[in-house]
């Protein structure tokens, strides 16, 4: 029972008005963003590639070829089996590098405008031949159940109403780089309607026309030969080249590019598409064979094509005819939408910019006015989207009105199978060359036209020649699979002949190579500059757009000025424009605006960072040893970051260029805002610091005590120069030589533990001289009794006088002791103030040896051991006197209680090479030759417990260490010790 | 033998499904599951199957998303 054609109008435009309310409600936020940008939907969105061909061709299709209509979506299959090796790398680079189209792609990987220009010129020729197919699928579908059609009319209907969505929800935005949203939810709601109309004109096949699968089953069995009709076709004919089509078509076809990489969320959609869009395509494909049945048993008043809505026929209800009807609408309009938009971006980009660039001014009037860049950009690619809607209009008002969809639909999936080699040099092959590409697609291309597109395409005389050439080389049998081969094999061969017989020029591969950076800086000099160059060009508007949007992508500030920073954002601008007016124009437009300063080279500093940076961000893969070294790079650089040390390396003009986290850490500047900055541009006392300690010709090892906001730091810093580290002649020689790298560890806390321990020790001592103390204090103090006592009696002044004196002598006494033990008791507390009198001067030996003496003098072991300072009154060392005094009060100490009543300690001074040698000698027991190694080892003591601490001698060591000096041991058992400090003379003795 | 890197599992379990596809869809093995006899949904079984494949590259690939 067919409809009215007025009931069909009025379904297919409540249909595309539900089609504009989704995208709509969806631009408009309605759709919670959410459920808009789920993986679902990219996934849904792809099934655009099941066009009317497969909605309604299919099952004409497969009662032709059997099973071999399976290909079409097998190769789709086996495509998206590939996701990881394939489908992944492309969106990367489409991601990284803002490319929207095929002929973008291409453009990023061959360059030159030529290269753009063919492809999509070649796109435009095997594209739009489908759009007339989608035309036609629906002015026919209108025949089949509708009266009274008037396919002219209806074709002009559709496209109207498909050019209205397109402009309305494909070309909401100036520049391709932004998602269409709406646009994409639409047209993953035209998948899941055109699914449900085919599963359920599958559903009325089997338990409509058939009485559910058994009776289905059993109509197969009384009829077997449909099924081998099915299957014949597989076993006797290859199908390999309609799989290598399909295969080809998933991702090459404009609309699949559009909406698998230009429209896509990112990768995580893609992954979810690589096994829901073949499920798709299988639910989609299952109701296929039983609608053949069906029809094959019902024999309809339809060409086969059209099954689908034949056999709705025979049913009672309008509904299901109408459903079908809509769903090869949403397949039909669905296709031409996206075709379209990808077309006319690739036209705007490839075609109409490098042939028409926006001015940036226009005339009105007798005067000019500035033009708006992004309104030009919108309309122009809205005209565009009219022109080539027409133009399929155009081709289908020519087509020959025989022509099956199926034999449509190859000659587009032979057109974009052509670019197959150019997409293998793309990801896999870095020999590919631009000559090698335009070679081997231009071959391609002449072999499609003349044995593939003439002949369906153009039946006239053009047509005649051309099946009368297949027909010579004998490629009649198997015309698609052969002509298909054939162009392929021709064009890949050449594509590899002239790429491997003439490379890319040096400068060439140099160029793509270079280290970034290493060809010059921008001359520009800050953004404000780029935004003013951009100007000229742009337009004021749109140069400021472009500059906010680059700097706000890079997150970096309006008023940086640093050289790769500016690289980086010159390259963003690049990318970003990329996206807005292709690969082509971005290029030129940044090149004439943005110019490089060839004669300034960029800090090596800069160049490893932005290195980094894009490997960081690299999305396509490394493979193999680049893979390898890269993994190599991440681990040292791990290495460098966590050294518990402070690592700074500094290129040959004193740039930072390493400056990893310990350093930020005990700097508080952080790795950002040093790499890239001069060591002088630190801040205090950094700068300072480090750069004196880089330039000056100082030693390559040096402490240095520094006040920062934490209080007083000691730090050791050591130097090693790079000259001569890389290989000579080596990518990395020039670069390296005159760089440094400057270690700083933090001795702080060793140092307060030193000096804690050292007061301990000192501590000690004053415990041991205790007693002394105070038997050196009671006998002047039982002098001065004495002498008070007798002053009132004694009358004579003169013999006060000489009371007087005494008394005031023995205070003097007094006074010496508690001044040199309270002076021992605090020199070098353990705090690190400025206030410490601990700071390196030159001072007599001699007197600090008396010092030492009298402090030792104290303890209840020096009595009965004579003790002699023979040291030069002259001599003078450099160093802390408080801390050399107590080394020499440790030592004599030692000497002391190891000496016997009655014998002697001895300490003599000698000069040698420029260094004081002071000797404390004794006549003691001597040390064991075992015990030798062992005696400055902390805590080691041979003394009774509670005599000694055992850290007398490990601090004579560490303090001596500490003064460039060393200790030397001379002991034989029975004879005595003789201990030598070797400290560096002062200049001046 | 040290287990490769997740990117590297995905490309090759990628290619270890295509090459399994192939064989079932593009060899003379295709001839089997064509031969007269066959239930007509066999080819769509096979197509679960290989999709199902597909399923478990993606699962393999989760975590790897550059």
């Amino acid at each position: 029972m067919r409809l009215e054609l007025s009931l069909l109008f009025a379904a297919g435009v409540a249909y595309l008005v539900v089609l504009f309310l989704v995208a709509y409600a969806t631009e408009r936020g309605l759709i919670p963003a959410r459920l808009a940008r789920h993986p679902a939907v990219s996934t849904l969105a792809l099934g655009v590639y099941a066009s009317s061909w497969s909605f309604n061709g299919s099952v004409g299709f497969a009662k032709v070829e059997g099973y071999r209509f399976l290909a079409i979506y097998l190769g789709v299959t086996l495509a998206c089996l590939l996701t990881p090796v394939l489908w992944q790398r492309v969106l990367g680079l489409t991601r990284e590098y803002q490319l929207t189209s095929l002929a973008d792609l291409f453009v990023f990987r061959y360059r030159g405008p030529l290269v753009g220009t063919l492809v999509t010129l070649f796109m435009l020729a095997g594209s739009v031949p489908y759009l007339a197919l989608e035309i036609r699928a629906i002015t026919e579908s209108v025949s089949v159940i509708a009266y009274g059609t008037r396919p002219a009319a209806i074709a002009l209907g559709f496209c109207a109403m498909v050019t209205l969505f397109a402009i309305l929800f494909g070309a909401r935005h100036p520049a391709q780089r932004d998602r269409h949203q709406g646009l994409v939810v639409a047209i993953a709601f035209e998948s899941i309607v055109k699914l449900v109309a085919l599963l359920s004109v599958g559903a009325f096949a089997v338990f409509g026309v058939f009485d559910g699968f058994g009776d289905m089953n059993r109509w197969i069995a009384e009829h077997p030969e449909a099924l081998q009709a099915l299957q014949r076709p597989v076993r006797d004919a290859p199908w390999g080249t309609l799989l290598l089509l399909s295969f080809s078509a998933a991702f090459l076809l404009p609309r699949q590019f559009h909406v698998a990489f230009a429209e896509s969320p990112g990768p995580r959609a893609l992954r979810a598409s690589s096994w829901g869009f073949p499920a798709y395509l299988l639910l989609l494909n299952l109701p296929i064979v039983p609608i053949l049945l069906a029809g094959t048993a019902l024999k309809p008043d339809a060409n086969p094509e059209y099954y689908v809505l034949g056999i709705t026929l025979a049913g009672t209800s309008n509904a299901l005819s109408g459903l079908a009807f809509v769903g090869g609408l949403s397949a039909a309009s669905g296709t031409v939408i996206l075709t379209t938009l990808a077309l006319a971006s690739m036209s705007l980009n490839h075609l109409l910019l490098p042939l028409r660039p926006p001015t940036q001014e226009r005339a009105v009037g007798t005067h000019t006015r500035q033009r708006d860049l992004y309104a030009w950009l919108l309309w122009a690619r809205r005209a565009l989207i009219v022109a080539i809607i027409l133009a399929g209009f155009g081709c289908f008002l020519l087509l020959d009105k025989r022509l099956g969809l199926a034999e449509l639909g190859l000659v587009s999936f032979a057109a974009v199978a052509q670019f197959l080699p150019g997409l293998a040099g793309v990801l896999f092959w870095a020999r590919a060359t631009r000559g090698g590409f335009i070679a081997g697609l231009c071959a391609g291309i002449v072999l499609w036209t003349v044995l593939l597109a003439l002949p369906v395409l153009a039946p006239g005389s053009f047509g005649n020649t051309a099946s009368a050439l297949r027909e010579l080389l004998r490629l009649d049998d198997d015309p698609w699979s052969l002509s298909t081969l054939l162009s392929l094999s021709v064009n890949g061969l050449l594509f590899v002949g002239v790429s491997v017989l003439w490379p890319a020029s040096s400068a060439t591969t140099e160029r793509d190579s270079a280290i970034p950076g290493a060809g010059g800086i921008v001359a520009a000099g800050s953004p404000t500059e780029f935004r003013t160059r951009l100007e000229s060009v742009l337009g004021a508007d749109a140069a400021e757009a472009e500059v906010q949007r680059a700097l706000s992508d890079l997150t970096m500030p309006l008023d940086e000025r640093r050289p790769a920073e500016l690289l980086l954002l010159r390259e963003r601008i690049e990318r970003n424009l990329s996206g807005l007016m292709g690969p082509v124009l971005a290029r030129m437009i940044v090149d004439d605006s943005l110019r490089m300063d060839q004669s300034a080279r960029t800090a090596l500093a800069d160049q490893l960072r932005i290195l980094e940076q894009r490997l960081r961000e690299a999305r396509v893969p490394l493979h193999g040893a680049a893979l390898e070294l890269e993994a190599f790079r991440g681990y040292f650089r791990q290495i460098l970051e966590d050294l518990p040390q402070g690592v700074c390396a500094l290129g040959p003009d004193t740039d930072i260029v390493i400056w990893n986290r310990a350093l930020a850490r005990l700097t508080g500047v952080q790795a950002g805002d040093a790499v890239g900055r001069e060591l002088a541009a630190l801040p205090a006392p950094w700068g300072e610091l480090l750069g004196t300690f880089a330039v000056a010709d100082t030693p390559t090892s040096q402490e240095r005590r520094i006040r920062t906001d934490k209080g007083e730091r000691v730090l050791q810093l050591y130097r090693s120069r790079l000259e001569g580290s890389a290989k000579p002649g080596g990518p990395l020689a020039s670069h390296l030589a005159g760089g440094q790298v400057i270690l700083l560890e933090d001795l702080t806390e060793s140092k307060l533990l030193e000096a804690q321990v050292a007061h301990q020790d000192r501590l000690a001592s004053i415990g041991r001289f205790a007693a002394g103390v105070a038997h050196e204090i009671g006998n002047p103090l039982t002098g001065i009794a004495c002498v008070a006592q007798n002053l009132p009696f004694d009358m004579d002044h003169a013999v006060i006088e000489e009371r007087a004196e005494q008394i005031v002598e023995q205070t003097r006494r007094i006074d010496r002791i508690v001044r040199s033990l309270v002076s021992f008791a605090h020199a070098g507390t353990f705090a690190l103030t400025d206030d410490e009198p601990n700071a390196s001067a030159p001072f007599a030996v001699k007197d600090a040896v008396e010092e030492a003496i009298d402090l030792v003098r104290l303890s209840r072991q020096a009595r009965g051991v004579e003790s002699v300072n023979l040291c030069d009154a002259q001599l003078c060392v450099d160093g802390d006197r408080n801390k050399l005094i107590q080394v020499f009060v440790n030592l004599l100490s030692n000497a002391f209680d190891a000496s016997a009543e009655g014998t002697r300690v001895e300490v003599t001074a000698t000069t040698e090479n420029g260094s004081a040698r002071v000797h404390v000698v004794d006549r003691g027991a001597g040390i064991p030759e075992r015990l030798k190694a062992r005696i400055f080892e902390p805590f080691f003591t041979t003394k009774v417990a509670g005599e000694g601490t055992g850290l007398g001698l490990s601090l004579v060591y560490s303090i001596v260490r500490e003064h460039g000096g060393e200790v030397l041991v001379e002991s034989a058992e029975g004879v005595g010790t003789t201990i030598t400090v070797v400290l560096p003379k002062a200049a001046a003795a | 033998m040290a287990t490769p890197p997740p990117g590297e599992r995905a490309r090759d379990l990628s290619l270890l499904s295509f090459g399994v596809a192939l064989l079932v869809f593009a060899s003379p093995l295709r001839l089997i599951w064509a031969a007269d006899g066959r239930p007509w949904y066999l080819p769509f079984v096979l197509w679960l199957l290989v999709s199902l494949l597909a399923f478990w590259v993606a699962r393999a690939a989760r975590g790897h998303e550059t």
